[in-house]
């Protein structure tokens, strides 16, 4: 009995994309009534679906309760009445006629009829008689120009045409939409003006992150350390300038434009890179990154006391990014080269 | 004259056509008012979201008009407007209550605490029984009851100031108005 309920449902769910409930019908009528009845009622939430089609819980509750209530013995009509007095005339796929539903009713009627008589209009319209021998004479313009007589020349159809097509246009310019479209665009090509292909997955998840958020100096100032970690330094020089335009200068940043100018400059200090340095100093006297660099400087040029300087001063300023064993153990061995 | 209007005729019908898409586009789907729902209140009773062992029923909440408020623990909507439910719970002469629809109780209590409670009952709806009988298919959903329990308001959306002020306020009063005068 139970199988051949089940298999009843199954048959008779021939909608695309209906989902099958396990609901036990009494008999096979109720069965066939309820189905229908799902049918003809539209899902509230998915409103392009009926409710034996939609997957919404809302449609399967009602669905549910729509078999129950033909199960007690609602009559078809009733149970039309009790959703519409819940979700209103819409829920109905067949609306009621009403003053307010007879455009909806009558407009497709109404089209027709109208297309109707635009195309008996026009054939109706004869040409007016002429004489054989000329009429195989006659301009093509001239033609149609005797036929058109109803509507406008085609120059004025394309001058209308353009006239509307302006003020849509401008309707939009005006619009919501074109506002948010053009500072959307805006802060995509800050991004993307200085896009190569990332160098890695590391450096293309930052470049995700900065198309999300392209205001967020510290992923700026991140992306730049990692195109230096590559050599990319144009990259990594526009990336430091993005940081510095967003949080203005900082020690740090003013230290990685310097150590970014650096490295590009074939591990020289320049002019200019001392000067970024000596303004970032002095913002931070302890900012570990200038004082790393001009101890390295100062290391590879054999200027061993003014190496260990620097270092003592970035173990002295306690910053937690220093790697204070490798840092103690470079200062010996500056100190055991200057001894020779 | 005749011909010179039917030539315009074309445009003219298109323009207004246009015209009435382009009101349509100004309409919000995500804040829906319904009129023609004017049914009364089902008599069911649902659990206490905050005592499971007591149960509150439909008939318990008339006798004055009332707000209710139907929300959920995932509906993050409903979260967004629970400050301003909590202005609205301390005005002394509101009544709201909250329907907490198919959620579970952990987590209907959990974000209850976390942003307040604005409701003087909290009515437990896990099946969504007295969600459907009311008709109501998406959170949040907020319904004016009169003092019978008749359905005067549904509105579907996000509550806030210029929704209350615009459709609850008037409403609220003419409902004031009118229990008075009965009185």
């Amino acid at each position: 009995m139970m199988r051949y309920l089940l298999l009843c449902l199954l048959i008779l769910n021939t909608t695309v994309g209906a989902t099958v409930d396990t609901f036990q019908f009494s008999s096979s009528q109720n069965q066939r009534t309820a189905l229908q009845l799902a049918k003809e009622l539209r899902c509230p939430e998915c409103q392009n679906q009926n409710l034996l089609e939609s997957n919404s819980p809302v449609a399967k509750d009602m669905r549910l309760e729509v078999y129950a209530l033909v199960e007690q013995g609602v009559e078809r009509n009733a149970v039309i009445e009790q959703m519409t007095q819940r979700y209103g005339d819409f829920v109905r796929y067949k609306p009621p006629l009403k003053t307010s539903t007879l455009l909806l009713w009558f407009l497709p009627v109404i089209l027709s009829i109208g297309a109707l008589l635009l195309i008996l209009f026009r054939y109706n319209k004869t040409p007016p008689v002429v004489p054989p021998t000329a009429q195989i004479q006659t301009n093509p313009d001239e033609h149609s120009a005797l036929i058109n007589q109803k509507t406008f020349s085609v120059p004025s159809q394309w001058l209308i045409f353009l006239i509307c097509l302006l003020v849509a246009l401008t309707l939009y310019a005006f619009s919501d939409r074109y506002q948010s479209l053009t500072t959307g665009l805006e802060q995509q090509k800050i991004t993307d003006e200085n896009s190569e292909k990332p160098l890695s997955a590391y450096i293309g998840k930052l470049y995700n992150k900065l198309q999300e958020t392209p205001l967020d100096a510290a992923l700026w100032l991140e992306i730049s350390q990692a195109y230096l970690y590559h050599n990319a330094f144009t990259q990594a020089l526009y990336a430091i300038e993005q940081a510095i335009s967003l949080q203005g200068e900082t020690s740090l940043n003013l230290s990685a434009k310097a150590t970014i100018l650096y490295y590009q400059a074939g591990q020289t200090l320049t002019q200019d890179i001392v000067h970024l340095l000596d303004s970032s100093l002095q913002k931070n006297p302890n900012e570990v990154t200038a004082l790393m660099l001009f101890a390295s400087d100062h290391f590879m040029n054999a200027r061993y006391q003014q190496a260990i300087t620097y270092w003592q001063r970035a173990l002295d300023s306690g910053d937690s990014r220093i790697n204070r064993g490798t840092l103690i153990e470079a200062i010996n061995t500056a100190r055991m080269l200057d001894q020779q | 004259m005749k011909t010179r209007l039917s030539r315009f005729l074309p445009i003219i019908i298109a323009l207004i056509f246009f015209a009435t898409l382009y009101a349509g586009l100004q309409r919000d789907p995500q804040r829906i008012t319904v009129q023609y729902n004017r049914n009364a209140i089902p008599t069911i009773s649902l659990e206490d979201l905050h005592q499971p062992e007591q149960l509150i029923s439909t008939e318990s909440l008339k006798g004055e008009s009332f707000l209710l408020h139907i929300w959920a623990s995932w509906c993050s909507v409903c979260l967004r407007e629970s400050p301003f439910l909590r202005k609205l719970s301390e005005q002394p002469e509101l009544t709201l209550y909250g329907l907490n629809y198919r959620d579970s109780r952990q987590a209907a209590l959990a974000a209850l605490n976390k942003h307040g409670n604005p409701y003087q009952k909290t009515l437990f709806d896990p099946e969504g029984t007295l969600t459907l009988a009311l008709g109501a298919y998406g959170t949040p959903s907020t319904y004016l009851f009169d003092h019978q329990g008749i359905i005067q308001f549904h509105y579907i959306g996000e509550l806030d100031l210029a929704v209350w002020e615009q459709e609850f306020i008037p409403r609220i009063k003419q409902l004031r108005n009118t229990t008075t005068e009965e009185k």
